[in-house]
């Protein structure tokens, strides 16, 4: 379910197209973005989520369509006229300078005085946990470093938006989780708007105020984190977000071509449930806190179950044995497509 | 300014440049093959076809026609020559890149600069050290009649071996480039995977060293024929008198010989020849890498 | 890693690599030592001097081909980096199709025969009665020169991508801003690359400078072969030997170079 757009929209972005010869990467696109909101557009790779980013930045120009910024129109529009700013996949900083010349690069541009400049690199350095490492060089750094460089280098101008390209990509897992932490205490301190591009639904769900999940180019949908998660509009945005059982409606005696229900709210039966269908249970995976349930449905479809594994402490339950699934309504949901 | 216009804008002093002083050249050298040739050098009107008529025939007292294979054979022997410098090039070259390309990374670059370094000499003297080397009082001769092997100098130069030696010598090291390049690709393991599922070492090489290593070679003698076919200073000193090239035929055309139309005809035959022939070997190189 | 068998060593390929450095090396090797010849005959060795490198450089017509090697190597050079710089950034970016028809333009020095480039500017000047001495030779050099420097230059050009120069167009970088702040500083170590490139390739030239020259800008390739076609002397082992040296000296400048901008 798509929400209604937000109040104080500062991104418009209206039939955007942008297409390269016959491959289309952006397909008519069009979406708002409201001030300070922490907004991510989530989808695998080739699903257009980078070029709409760049449009946002102006490193493309679409096809067709208008961007709009804080209500001005800026579709072709170059980038260093624009107040926004990127942080970029692989953190481009500039080799040859110093952090402290990266950080306040763009300050430079802008023509703000020297005091200006060392005392907004000094602010935005401290922000960013860098504050010692002003002379280094790029190549000093590690990755989880120079990605903090690159932020602050993108937050030091206090550009009015705020886009990052997969930023986290290239940061091993712990790294990744403690930079999410930071990225979510950064935008709420600098209160600006934050696009993420990634796709990481766990980071897009952990950190976003809305999400929009792009396929092929167009946007699928847009919800906030709790909605898409429990509503998704169609099979492709339930089974990107989470896990999804994606049961062909038929087997269930149902209209339309899917029911939904996730892992982790399908339980097996003789729990006070109505029993929804029985299959054959496949296998019995324990993984740690949890017991993964595989069971095969006489219309041959997979259905996975999850619960804590001290619920089945003392059950047993051999493969081959038929089960019943029970799940409550409230869990289920319909998809046409 | 758009992205499209931007790279023309860009290379558009460079265009200027080689178009003004290459292409348009080329042109008027094609048009001095249609001129006559005039008595002080250069040329003048009326147009002819003497420049070409002359490199397949000689006039008679009475001004017939008679077939003159001499220059027909002077382009054989450059082809020929060009060509087998092309292979052998390309043949020693090819074990010297794949040393190169299978040695550890940071001993590459300094290989390379090795054995390509002599290129940066001035072919000049790179051709004359074979001048030293090769004359009948040379260090060759010097060094077998020493050693007593023969009473007599040998005849080493002038000749269209001591012509193919300074040639491969010249174009030996650019060769190694090209055919390195295709083969710094190759992952070792790639190799290491092949022994593992039995691969002799000889057959791991033909199988998968060799045709990575093909389009490098086939790259390298394509920038090593055209050039050859027109390389001056070899035969020149190397090969005497006895060993024309097409390029001492230009030369001589248009300094002692005084007769630029027929210099001018050679110049766009072998141009002609050499583009054809390039983008024929382009084109199949592209249909090859096509699957 | 040290492995009891590895495939990619294969025996004899070592020595028949040494054979064959050996085999470009030493006819230079020879050259040298002859040209340290004291005596009067190159046939005879004479004791070890440095007489005839005294004569070939106290030689004022040397001297003069000399100087015009080097004010035409380093005109031309200065002019082909210059025109080379935007040409490899535009030929880097453009695209397919328009990148390859400009790229086999630019190759064009490179794979037309060099007596037909040779004889051709010759006819062209000639035509139009172009006669300004030095730079006659200065144009020509720098057509051929043009390629060469932009080859280490396209390849850094490719290597760096754009994202460097987006960024700091999105930082408010404008144009000429990007190109002085982060293009050129990123591009530098290339462009001296190229233009050392440029200034040797100009240097060794013969036959382009013996058949466009004419007796006022002869140049020392073309000084020195006149010497050889005169006779084999000691003093063109030194000259030779001079020449030989000096392109060395350079390609190891040249190198010397890039490998300080790899270690960035």
């Amino acid at each position: 379910m798509t929400e209604p757009a937000p109040r104080d929209p500062i991104i418009d972005l209206e039939g955007v197209s942008l297409a390269f010869g016959p491959v289309r990467a952006v397909s008519d696109v069009s979406l708002t973005i409201g001030s300070g909101e922490f907004f991510t557009l989530l989808g695998p790779s080739g699903c257009g989520k980078t070029s709409l980013l760049r449009i946002l930045a102006g490193f493309e120009t679409p096809t067709s369509g208008r961007v709009r910024l804080e209500g001005t129109d800026v579709t072709t529009t170059p980038p260093h006229l624009r107040p926004v700013n990127t942080v970029f996949q692989s953190y481009a900083l500039f080799p040859h300078m110093t952090v402290a010349e990266n950080a306040g690069f763009g300050l430079e541009m802008l023509g703000w005085p020297k005091p200006a400049i060392r005392e907004r690199v000094a602010e935005v350095l401290a922000l960013v946990g860098l504050a010692a490492l002003g002379d280094r060089r790029p190549d000093a750094l590690s990755g989880g470093q120079q990605q903090r460089v690159a932020l602050g280098r993108a937050l030091a101008p206090k550009p009015r938006v705020l886009l990052l390209d997969e930023p986290m990509s290239a940061l091993d897992l712990k790294l990744r989780k403690e930079m999410q932490n930071e990225l979510r205490r950064m935008h709420r301190e600098a209160g600006i708007t934050f696009v993420l591009v990634t796709h990481d639904q766990e980071e897009a769900l952990a950190l976003s105020d809305r999400v929009g999940v792009m396929k092929d180019g167009k946007i699928q949908q847009i919800a906030t984190p709790r909605d898409i998660y429990r509503q998704p509009v169609d099979s492709y945005v339930a089974d990107f977000i989470g896990e999804a059982n994606l049961i062909p409606a038929g087997e269930l005696g149902h209209a339309g071509r899917f029911v939904m229900v996730r892992p982790e709210d399908v339980v097996l039966a003789a729990k006070g449930l109505p029993v929804r269908i029985e299959g054959r249970l496949l296998e019995l995976r324990f993984l740690g806190s949890i017991v993964e349930a595989t069971v095969a449905t006489p219309g041959g479809s997979m259905i996975r179950a999850r619960f804590a594994s001290a619920a089945m402490a003392d059950v047993a339950l051999p493969p081959g044995e038929t089960v019943g699934l029970a799940w409550s309504d409230a869990a289920e949901r319909h998809l046409e497509r | 300014m758009t992205q499209r216009a931007r790279p023309l804008l860009l290379t558009s002093p460079a265009l200027a440049v080689i178009g003004v002083f290459m292409l348009v050249p080329l042109g008027y050298g094609l048009a001095y093959s249609f001129l006559t040739a005039s008595p002080y050098g250069g040329a003048e009107l009326p147009l002819s076809a003497e420049g070409y008529v002359q490199i397949l025939f000689q006039r008679d007292f009475d001004d017939s026609l008679y077939f003159s294979p001499t220059y027909l054979l002077i382009l054989l022997r450059s082809i020929v020559l060009a060509g087998l410098t092309s292979v052998i090039s390309a043949a020693l070259g090819l074990p010297v890149a794949w040393f190169i390309a299978s040695r550890p990374a940071r001993w590459q670059g300094t290989l390379l600069f090795v054995v390509t370094l002599p290129f940066w000499v001035n072919s000049l003297v790179r051709t004359y050290c074979w001048v030293l080397l090769l004359r009948d009082q040379g260090l060759v001769n010097m060094a077998l009649q020493g050693a007593g092997l023969t009473q007599e100098p040998l005849p080493l130069m002038y000749n269209d071996g001591a012509t193919l030696v300074g040639l491969v010598y010249n174009f030996l090291p650019f060769m190694v480039l090209p055919i390195y390049a295709a083969l710094e690709r190759l992952d070792p393991r790639l190799i290491e995977a092949a022994h593992d599922l039995y691969a002799t070492r000889r057959r791991a090489f033909l199988r998968i060293v060799l045709p990575l290593a093909v389009p490098g070679m086939r790259a390298g003698a394509l920038m090593v024929f055209a050039p050859a076919l027109g390389y001056f200073l070899v035969p020149d000193l190397l090969g005497g008198g006895r060993s024309l090239m097409i390029g001492n035929l230009i030369q001589s055309a248009f300094t002692s010989g005084r007769n630029w139309p027929f210099g001018a005809a050679l110049s766009t035959l072998v141009t002609a020849g050499v583009l054809v022939f390039l983008v024929i070997a382009a084109r199949r190189g592209r249909v090859e890498a096509t699957p | 890693m040290k492995r009891a068998y590895d495939p990619t060593h294969s025996p004899g390929l070592g020595a028949y690599v040494a054979l064959i450095i050996l085999f470009l090396y030493a006819p230079l090797a020879v050259l040298t030592v002859y040209s340290f010849n004291g005596g009067n005959l190159v046939t005879v060795w004479n004791g070890a001097s440095l007489r005839w490198f005294e004569a070939v450089i106290a030689n004022g017509d040397i001297q003069d081909a000399a100087l015009n090697s080097f004010m035409i190597a380093g005109s031309a050079t200065v002019l082909a980096t210059l025109i080379a710089i935007p040409a490899a950034m535009g030929l880097e970016r453009a695209s397919r199709r328009l990148g390859v028809a400009l790229g086999s333009l630019f190759a064009l020095p490179l794979l037309v025969p060099e007596i037909v480039t040779a004889v051709t500017t010759l006819v062209f000047f000639a035509s139009i009665k172009l006669r300004l001495g030095l730079a006659n030779l200065v144009i020509a050099h720098t057509v051929f020169c043009i390629p060469f420097a932009m080859m280490p230059i396209r390849a850094r050009v490719r290597g760096m991508g754009e994202t460097l120069e987006n960024a700091a167009r999105d930082l408010y970088a404008p144009p000429f801003a990007v190109f002085r702040r982060i293009t050129l500083p990123l591009l530098a170590p290339a462009i001296w690359s190229g233009a050392i490139l440029a200034f040797v390739v100009s240097l060794d030239d013969f036959v382009i400078s013996a058949l466009v020259g004419d007796a006022g800008t002869t140049t020392l390739p073309v000084y020195v072969y006149g010497m050889i076609r005169r006779g084999i002397t000691p003093e063109v082992n030194a000259a030779s030997t001079l020449m030989l040296v000096f392109s060395l000296i350079l390609a190891g400048l040249g190198r010397s170079l890039s490998r300080r901008r790899t270690r960035r």
